[in-house]
């Protein structure tokens, strides 16, 4: 049987559970908010799972797709006692949250995991050098506290700003503050008070294109953007177009450009992730990020990959494999 | 666009990563997949309101607000 470890709401996780339907597979679905939000009762010596009216039997079990797992704070036990838990014990609670999510990964150690959790979450810096090491070409990379170094590097080079962990959005009543990447020029460095809160910053590649990459246990699966082409998202594609979207095609990758990324994905014990990878002017191959449990379905539908069929029969075939070895 | 920058005071412009000085005032948009707005019935299983393929896009992720900042500031007590 495949367990799909995800969250409510994530359209990838159906998708794929239509086609392990199709495919006749046994498959269980647990969400992280099921433990929050319905009956749960998780034994682990001997190992037993009954969460609302599913039992699950962990031997039965052999592959698991681990998904998005999380987000405490989307779910419905939190979106409804917000107002009533004392504030100061929601990080807590959330600190909580995460450790018996990922303690429950525990139970299922030995089986097939795509996206093992302990993989899941990576450090965009530290995935910089790994592919630095592998051989792969990285903008010029700087942490920064002040305007004095900020305007010494800009006079070298063109500059773009990005988070080191996640973006966000900050709500206010007139909408939404939304964190891109951005460039920074000197006119904006200016404004800048003398110091500032430790900053990522890296050189801006001039782009030809982008290229948005899925990769599943050592295949590629690569989009390219014309992103360059619209004002809006020439420096982030996510500043969406949504009247004339950017024109997006399936792709081939040089040979040496998927060995060194295959490279990379095993160094980061990844079976699995979304990469995004800059082709600049100067024809160089720019590895930016990857995402273990990024979106794929945006990749899967211009290009006609059909990814969503391709996990679902991954999971299939490791979890008879491993049903059959173990 | 307003840039947060602009809304935030010269004295705490330096309490702020250059990422966070120059995000933007956006209207309120899709923040992500579950938010979407559907006619549909959401799955009753999984409460998942929109199956349409036009909605896959790279979201970005976490959603931060005002109430959640005052949380983390520390107290004396």
């Amino acid at each position: 049987m495949v367990l799909i470890l995800s969250s409510t709401g994530d359209l990838s996780t159906e998708l794929v559970m239509n086609w392990l339907r199709h495919y006749n597979h046994p498959f269980v679905r647990i969400n992280s908010h099921d433990l929050l939000d319905e009956k749960a009762f998780i034994s682990f010596f001997p190992a037993k799972i009954k969460i609302g009216d599913i039992e699950i039997n962990p031997d039965e079990v052999h592959a698991i797709w681990f998904r998005k797992f999380a987000f405490f704070r989307k779910s419905k036990f939190f979106k409804d006692n917000e107002q009533d838990i004392i504030p100061n014990t929601i990080y807590q609670l959330q600190r909580e949250f995460s450790s018996l999510t990922s303690g429950f990964t525990s139970i299922f150690q030995d089986k097939y995991w795509l996206t093992h959790p302990q993989s899941a979450s990576v450090n965009k810096l530290r995935v910089l050098k790994f592919a630095r090491q592998c051989g792969l070409q990285v903008p010029d990379t700087y942490v920064l506290n002040n305007r004095a170094q900020l305007q010494e590097l800009l006079k070298e080079t063109s500059l773009i700003s990005k988070s080191a962990y996640e973006p966000f959005f900050l709500s206010v009543d007139e909408g939404m503050y939304s964190m891109y990447t951005k460039e920074v020029t000197p006119e904006i460095a200016a404004g800048f008070d003398e110091t500032f809160y430790p900053s990522l910053l890296q050189s801006k590649v001039e782009k030809e294109y982008e290229l948005r990459i899925f990769y599943l246990d050592g295949e590629f699966y690569p989009m390219a953007i014309f992103s360059q082409q619209d004002k809006q998202t020439e420096v982030d594609f996510r500043m969406y177009n949504w009247d004339t979207p950017n024109r997006n095609i399936p792709y081939v990758l040089p040979e040496d450009l998927k060995n060194k990324l295959h490279q990379l994905m095993q160094k980061l014990n990844l079976n699995t992730g979304s990469m995004d990878v800059i082709r600049g002017k100067d024809g160089g191959y720019y590895f930016l990020e990857v995402n273990p449990t990024g979106q794929f379905g945006m990749t899967s539908i211009p290009c006609n990959y059909s990814l969503h069929e391709l996990v679902a029969k991954h999971l299939i075939e490791k979890d008879k494999e491993y049903a059959e070895v173990y | 666009m307003q840039k947060f920058i602009d809304k935030i005071s010269d004295k705490e412009k330096k309490l702020y990563s250059v990422n966070f000085l120059l995000s933007e005032l956006h209207k309120m948009e899709v923040e992500s997949e579950d938010l979407i707005p559907s006619k549909d019935l959401p799955s009753s299983q999984y409460r998942t309101h929109q199956l349409d393929t036009y909605t896959f896009y790279k979201p970005i992720a976490t959603n931060l607000n005002l109430a959640s900042i005052e949380r983390l500031k520390e107290k004396d007590s």
